[in-house]
């Protein structure tokens, strides 16, 4: 695609200030990204140890270790910190960090919002997580917040709608920089069509964000006044409807689940080419397939409602969109086995979980169109088949780019190279351990075991303990992860510009780690 | 439009995008309130 000379300058006077206050008041996409990474470092424990309760409590039937209502606190806290605390904010880390490297930027085009966009996250969770220590605890109606469950919830209610408003602008002011940063900031001769992937998902992604956020800021503040207020949004005691919510959050809820997708896939999109040692097939197809994907997203959202009572018509509309979006998923996929094919691979650990998401992601894709298929849904509904489903998508899918972009780009960002052995024993530990703990989830819905449920028949007995135990052992494996990256950021042997023998790109061509100032001085493009 | 020359014009170019996408943020959270009112 690009070929590019390094232009670089080091301006010493221009280092960063020290001490805590460099990053409270850092602009410096380098360190806001670190600030994010960091962060979402920091909660996807918190979260990963809300799913070590929530599998504890399900290791064998009957109640074993909390209440039924802390067990539902835990869910909805759980989705609530890994979606909005942990995914997205490790995804806008990378973007902080890679992309104006990628397009030979100095920094992010607002770099006092991105600040403000970071520091907004600590607060909101901060706030969140405070709401269990209230009367009544926290959250318990489930990361969707339908109404009029969650309007039962008890002091905890304005707390987690301020939180999720924070967490919305947040987001929305982070999507705002990545536009103008790409479509302002680009070094001369970096066309559009000349962008890394990883720069064109984020963009496309940042769309979504604008888009969807608002919905989702909008549906909670309705909540809020209907509680505090005396509206009757979704109050048909008042001319409301409770449906209408559902509509709202989806139609915010489904571009969310590809806000948290589309970058994963331009992440692949770097690691595959570099490890295959080819250039990607299909670039421009790769582009129009997320573009595609992202406008389709907009038109499914009533597939996760089919058992509301929909008109029949509606039913098959969204039944036929979904399944549309297998064709540009297809699209990209057959691209990255085809950029493997006949490629001089070598399997480092990026790779591996690279090649885990292709495949393990894929997993997820045919149980996503599983549940397209309206009557079958009705069986599916609810189950622990849709928990195995989304993650699949979630954990196989982002989870483990978000993994492969920090094995890929670590060396880069400290200047260090990570311990090779210690990576892979990481991926495969997590790759059995994954899923051990979600594959089995799909018989238990199969066989009917609802979602969101401290106790069960059984019947589920055998897979829930199995499920269990790869829970604990995946969550163990993270603490690996966890070694590494410290270890890495401490020292290890030197990484040179271009850390991978294939890599390319604007970012590579900078040393390893990368001057405070990127390209002060315009990088030639060809 | 090079970043690295001319930063006034691209400190404006830059705001006046970024303004006009939080316009559309905040028209469809309004939006989405409004046509949603009983």
């Amino acid at each position: 695609m690009t070929t590019t000379t390094a232009a670089h300058g080091e301006h010493p006077e221009h280092g960063p200030a020290r001490g805590l206050m460099r990053w409270v008041t850092t602009t410096n996409h380098k360190d806001i990204g670190t600030l994010y990474l960091l962060f979402a470092l920091t909660m996807f424990f918190v979260g990963g140890a809300m799913a070590m309760v929530i599998r504890a409590e399900l290791f064998q039937p009957g109640l074993q270790f909390v209440e039924p209502q802390f067990f539902n606190q835990m869910t909805t806290m759980h989705a609530l910190v890994m979606i909005f605390g942990a995914v997205m904010p490790a995804f806008v880390g990378l973007a902080n960090w890679q992309i104006p490297m990628m397009i030979g930027a100095p920094d992010m085009a607002l770099p006092r919002m991105n600040n403000w966009s970071f520091w907004l996250l600590p607060f909101a969770f901060a706030m969140l997580l405070s709401t269990l220590f209230l009367t009544g605890g926290g959250p318990a109606g489930g990361w969707t917040m339908y109404p009029p469950l969650m309007l039962q919830t008890g002091e905890a209610l304005p707390f987690v709608i301020f939180a999720v408003h924070l967490m919305g602008i947040s987001s929305v002011m982070g999507a705002i920089n990545v536009i103008v940063t790409v479509l302002n900031m680009r070094a001369p001769g970096m066309t559009l069509m000349k962008m890394p992937l990883f720069v064109w998902t984020w963009l496309i992604t940042a769309f979504l964000l604008i888009a969807a956020m608002p919905v989702l800021a909008g549906a909670v503040t309705m909540l809020l006044t209907d509680r505090y207020f005396g509206t009757a949004f979704f109050d048909a005691a008042g001319g409301g409807d409770p449906v209408m919510y559902q509509h709202i959050f989806w139609f915010f809820g489904h571009p969310e689940v590809y806000i948290m997708i589309l970058p994963a896939f331009g992440i692949v999109s770097q690691i595959i080419p570099t490890f295959a040692r080819k250039p990607l097939f299909g670039y421009s197809s790769m582009v129009y397939a997320t573009a595609s994907i992202a406008f389709l997203s907009f038109i499914v959202w009533a597939h996760h409602m089919f058992t509301v009572g929909m008109p029949l018509a509606g039913e098959l509309f969204f039944m036929y969109t979904t399944m549309l979006i297998a064709v540009p998923t297809g699209v990209k996929v057959f691209n990255w086995v085809a950029t493997m094919w006949r490629g001089s691979m070598t399997f480092e650990t990026p790779m591996l979980f690279a090649i885990a998401f292709v495949f393990l992601f894929t997993i997820g894709g045919f149980s996503g169109l599983m549940l397209a298929i309206t009557p079958v849904d009705f069986q599916y509904h609810d189950t622990y088949f849709v928990v195995a489903h989304f993650h699949y998508v979630l954990v196989t899918g982002a989870v483990f780019a978000i993994m492969a972009a920090a094995y890929f780009w670590l060396p880069k960002w400290t200047g260090h190279r990570y311990d090779e052995r210690l990576g892979r024993i990481h991926f495969w530990l997590s790759a059995v351990s994954v899923n051990v703990l979600f594959f089995p989830q799909h018989f238990l819905g199969l066989a009917g075991m609802p979602r969101r449920i401290p106790d069960y028949a059984v019947q589920f007995a055998d897979w829930n303990m199995i499920s269990s135990l790869g829970g604990f052992a995946f969550g163990a494996s993270q603490l690996l992860f966890l070694y590494i990256v410290v270890k890495t950021i401490r020292g290890g042997a030197r990484a040179g510009a271009e850390v991978w023998e294939e890599a390319h790109g604007l970012e590579w061509t900078l040393p390893s780690p990368p001057p405070y100032h990127s390209f002060t001085e315009a990088p030639e493009v060809r | 439009m090079d970043p690295h020359h001319d930063a006034r014009r691209l400190r404006r170019a830059n705001l006046r995008l970024a303004w006009l996408l939080a316009l559309v943020a905040i028209g469809f959270l309004v939006g989405f309130i409004l046509v949603n009112l009983p």
